[in-house]
């Protein structure tokens, strides 16, 4: 066993000076750590003008849409079915085709992860020049201003997690080293208790505790296998529901299928990327019940129109009755604190997904 | 009738204590410290003579009678437990001077400025209106005007007869109490309200100085002629805010009446009550808040971005959890008083478990720490190592000079006003522990006296950073927590702990400590004599508290007072 913790390292170059044993503080316990995630937003690769990545400019919004769908004209009165209801209605059941021409990223760089081990024709290079990478929703969302690094919702996103229904806890477990381990397993869960902040208020506070949902929970629990090398954890593909709720209220969880998480690993931080197929339609609830399109407005996005990029670019899950598949491969950036965690042991769900779970994933449209 | 006039009260409250001259002689006295050697011996110690005067054989000496501010606390419980928890008004006090180590002894010495009367007015007004309101007045209020408008003498005369004898802690005057009825009514005449006219007269009644201060009153003692001792009622008084932190309760006030409370079976039926009862955990509460000068949590800042897991809830929590470990060890557990030093046994919160780096749950809950567990005992505790360190570094020398005057009861000089502290902040890349910055301290002659006597002791907590987080190295230089005090070699905490479990001068300490709180008097002004006797009781009980406060309150010396004048044996004398 090589740990590598930081006081554990110093803690055996102290020698013949008596040391108290620091077991019982290090974030490492029973061969385990915890972190909760503090921040998560989409990864989307841009540049800083938008010209090489947006060549036709960048989409419009709810508002500059509407104008162009009914334009205002002497004499002529658009009745709020017809525009309004019209509209709202294009945003819960979009249409087959939008009318609005949608702009689409061109491009081959893309964060992300290779999520099928495959290098295909659509396939993005990542900055580091890793082939492979698997981010259809570089293409549907990178030229959509709510989306890319400018956007002030981004901040909005930063903070999606403080929200008590939205803590999102991972367990490491089988961990012999935070440094190198070929074999650990990831557990995500629901967690209980908000993220601490420290005192200066711009951090989160690492050593909190969560306790875990596993009783109406059972469904965010999900297992990777995984390996860290050189402090960064990678995992296998396995499916996983995340815990989504707009401003604390309005519920709306999202499947991702396949995910796979890349973390650089720390004894009080880790960061790095949680990528997936995304459930397009659980997204389309999930932004339409969670943000309204006047906030939406403020970023430019226009769901009617969004959903249909997304679908049309949706690269895994195939219709049933054939078409356009019904998940999108993307990656999240997210920045994780380390926790302890504080199991109920009667409920620990000892297989990934749950049943629960591997029930909702199941279920087709 | 009328309402005591705000000049009036002022002129009461200016009649303020002055700290007698012998005190100051006796302070000085009992500065134990030789600043030229280590730690001088303190009566008990080995080191000391040994005084051997048995319980029979010392004289009685009492205490000096008082005149003294109640405290917010005080006020606070007071008001709780005679009208409920509901009623709370924000009661925030002046502070007092720490004088020998209590504030509980330097509110003998404080006097009232105007705005700390304003301040009374408000917190009078406050729970005057809160009790009176309409969501408390049928419960509160004993009785119903025969109509709401109007005034109704005999329901005012019930309640506040009834208020007043526990808030005056004596039974009202017939004629101080047709004052206040006659107030009531005319103010509900006038404002056409009995509710409100009450308020207003409950309002005077808790802003009199006889609430807001404890003056006891003496009579000729008939046990021992020539002598006195407090009357009835300011004995009950005494007892109560000393175990309970807050007035007497009906019983107590009625063992006063009867007589009881002067019969020594009557005394120790009372006492016994009192210390059986829960009250006497926020008795406890307040007496090591004092003693451990947790107060200066107030006060207490850390540089956010050097600790930034130092939050401002675990500055809360941190007093909290130190006086929960010593109630629950001391009160509710019964344990030797020493335990305190090497206990594991403590009580977390969220917030400081981010900082001890352990799991919890929400809310305070009991923890023990493991045995390989660098955590034992109160110095170990968050309150002890944050509060006496810099807002950005340790300080073994503050550490040590609080181990040494809070937990010892030994006293260290200030330092001199010219001293150069530039030695201490030494470029010198190099000097990276604080054992190697310190160590300029014993170059140098004129500081070496005093700081042999504290540093030791301080460096053995160096493996606890200013915010106390264990850490074992400091700028990448592993840290050395071994020392000693007064002769007793440690390698490290562990060590430490124990020699501070195992010196006399601990529970001697406590038990001077508990005396000078009680009755509101400078230890150093105590018969030697009479603390032995009483710290050998301490020992022979196991070291107990509740023993400890049986035989300090059953003692001829907690009850009989004496006017402001030098005991027969001081402690200034007796060091000599």
């Amino acid at each position: 066993m090589k740990i590598r913790y930081s006081v554990l390292g110093a803690a055996a170059l102290i020698g013949a000076v008596s040391v108290p044993a620091i077991a019982a503080e290090s974030p490492v316990q029973n061969r385990s750590i915890g972190y909760v995630m503090t921040t998560e937003f989409k990864a989307i690769y841009d540049t800083p003008d938008g010209k090489k990545e947006c060549p036709g400019g960048l989409n419009e919004g709810p508002r500059e849409q509407f104008k162009v769908l009914y334009p205002e004209s002497p004499g002529k009165k658009w009745p709020i079915v017809d525009t309004q209801l019209e509209r709202e209605g294009d945003i819960w059941w979009p249409k087959a085709e939008d009318r609005i021409p949608y702009q689409y990223a061109v491009g081959d760089i893309a964060f992300g992860l290779n999520l099928d081990d495959k290098v295909g024709p659509n396939d993005f290079t990542s900055p580091d020049g890793e082939k492979g990478i698997d981010d259809q929703l570089q293409r549907a969302w990178a030229c959509v201003p709510n989306y890319r690094s400018s956007s002030y919702n981004l901040g909005a996103f930063n903070n999606w997690r403080k929200y008590l229904y939205n803590i999102v806890v991972i367990e490491l477990t089988d961990v012999d080293s935070l440094e190198n381990d070929d074999d650990v397993t990831l557990t995500t869960y629901r967690g209980l208790d908000r993220v601490m902040t420290d005192a200066t208020g711009s951090q989160y506070l690492a050593a909190g505790t969560q306790r875990l949902d596993t009783r109406w929970g059972k469904i965010f629990i999900a297992k990777f296998h995984g390996k860290i090398a050189n402090g960064v954890l990678t995992t296998e593909g396995s499916d996983y529901v995340m815990p989504s709720a707009g401003n604390g209220r309005s519920i709306a969880d999202i499947r991702y299928y396949k995910t796979r998480w890349q973390l650089k690993l720390g004894p009080e931080r880790a960061e790095g990327l949680m990528a997936g197929y995304m459930d397009v339609d659980d997204w389309k609830i999930a932004t339409n019940t969670q943000r309204s399109t006047h906030h939406q407005a403020y970023g430019a996005a226009s769901t009617a129109s969004i959903y249909r990029a997304m679908r049309h670019v949706a690269d895994y899950k195939p219709d049933p009755n054939g078409g356009e598949n019904h998940a999108i491969s993307m990656a999240l950036r997210i920045r994780m604190t380390q926790v302890f965690i504080k199991h109920d042991d009667k409920t620990v769900s000892q297989s990934a997904p749950t049943k629960a779970a591997a029930t909702k994933l199941a279920a087709g449209r | 009738m009328r309402l005591l006039k705000t000049s009036e009260i002022q002129s009461t409250f200016r009649a303020k204590a002055r700290v007698p001259k012998y005190i100051l002689a006796m302070l000085a006295a009992t500065v134990l410290v030789s600043c030229s050697g280590p730690a001088a011996p303190v009566a008990g110690h080995p080191q000391t003579r040994a005084v051997a005067a048995s319980a029979s054989e010392i004289a009685i000496d009492g205490s000096p009678r008082r005149l003294r501010l109640v405290t917010a606390e005080q006020l606070h419980n007071t008001l709780s437990y005679i009208f409920g928890p509901n009623i709370s008004p924000p009661v925030a006090f002046a502070p007092v001077t720490r004088t020998d180590g209590l504030l509980s002894v330097g509110s003998s010495f404080a006097g009232v400025t105007a705005s700390q009367l304003e301040i009374y007015q408000k917190t009078a007004s406050t729970a005057a209106i809160e009790i009176v309101n309409e969501r408390n007045r049928n419960f509160l209020v004993p009785c119903a005007p025969k109509a709401d408008d109007a005034a109704d003498d005999a329901c005012a005369s019930t309640f506040l007869a009834s208020v007043g004898r526990l808030v005056y802690r004596r039974p009202l005057a017939q004629e101080r109490l047709e004052e206040f009825v006659t107030a009531a009514g005319d103010a509900a005449n006038r404002l056409r309200s009995f509710y409100d006219g009450l308020g207003i007269a409950l309002e005077g009644m808790l802003l009199s100085p006889r609430v807001m201060m404890v003056s006891e009153k003496a009579e000729p003692d008939p046990n021992h002629p020539g002598r006195e001792r407090l009357d009835a009622y300011s004995l009950a008084s005494r007892l109560s805010f000393f175990l309970w932190n807050a007035a007497p309760d009906d019983l107590l006030l009625k063992a006063a009446a009867s007589g009881e409370l002067h019969t020594p079976k009557g005394l120790a039926r009372t006492v016994d009550r009192m210390l059986a009862s829960d009250r006497l955990q926020d008795g406890m509460r307040a007496f090591f808040d004092d003693m451990l000068q947790l107060d200066d949590f107030k006060n207490l800042a850390k540089d956010a971005q050097i600790y930034p897991q130092f939050t401002g809830l675990a500055v809360v929590d941190a007093r909290e959890q130190t006086l929960r470990m010593v109630v629950d060890q001391l009160v509710v557990k019964d344990k030797d008083y020493r335990d305190i030093f090497t206990t594991r046994e403590t009580f977390l919160s969220p917030s400081l478990a981010a900082i001890y780096r352990l799991p919890t749950t929400p809310g305070w809950v009991p923890y023990e720490f493991p045995a390989d567990s660098p955590r034992e005992g109160l110095l170990t505790q968050i309150a002890f190592l944050a509060s006496h360190a810099h807002p950005g570094r340790s300080s073994p020398t503050l550490r040590g000079k609080a181990l040494r005057e809070i937990l010892l009861c030994q006293i260290v000089p200030r330092p001199p006003a010219n001293v150069d502290f530039s030695a201490l902040e030494n470029p010198d890349p190099n000097v990276k522990t604080q054992r190697d910055r310190v160590a300029v301290h014993l170059k140098n002659p004129v500081c070496a006296g005093c700081h042999k006597v504290m540093d030791p002791a301080g460096l053995a907590l160096e493996n606890f950073d200013g915010a106390g987080q264990y850490r074992v190295v400091e700028k990448g230089a592993p840290i050395d927590a071994s020392g000693s005090i007064d002769g007793k070699n440690f390698a490290d905490i562990h060590g430490l702990a124990q020699v501070l479990h195992d010196h006399p001068a601990a529970p001697q300490c406590l038990a001077r400590r508990v005396f000078a709180y009680g009755t509101g008097s400078p230890a150093s002004t105590m018969p030697q004599a009479e603390l032995a006797a009483l710290y050998k009781r301490f020992e022979a009980g196991g070291y107990r508290l509740r023993p400890l406060l049986r035989n300090i309150v059953l003692s001829d010396d907690f009850s009989s007072v004496h006017e402001d004048v030098p005991p027969t044996k001081t402690a200034a004398a007796s060091v000599q």
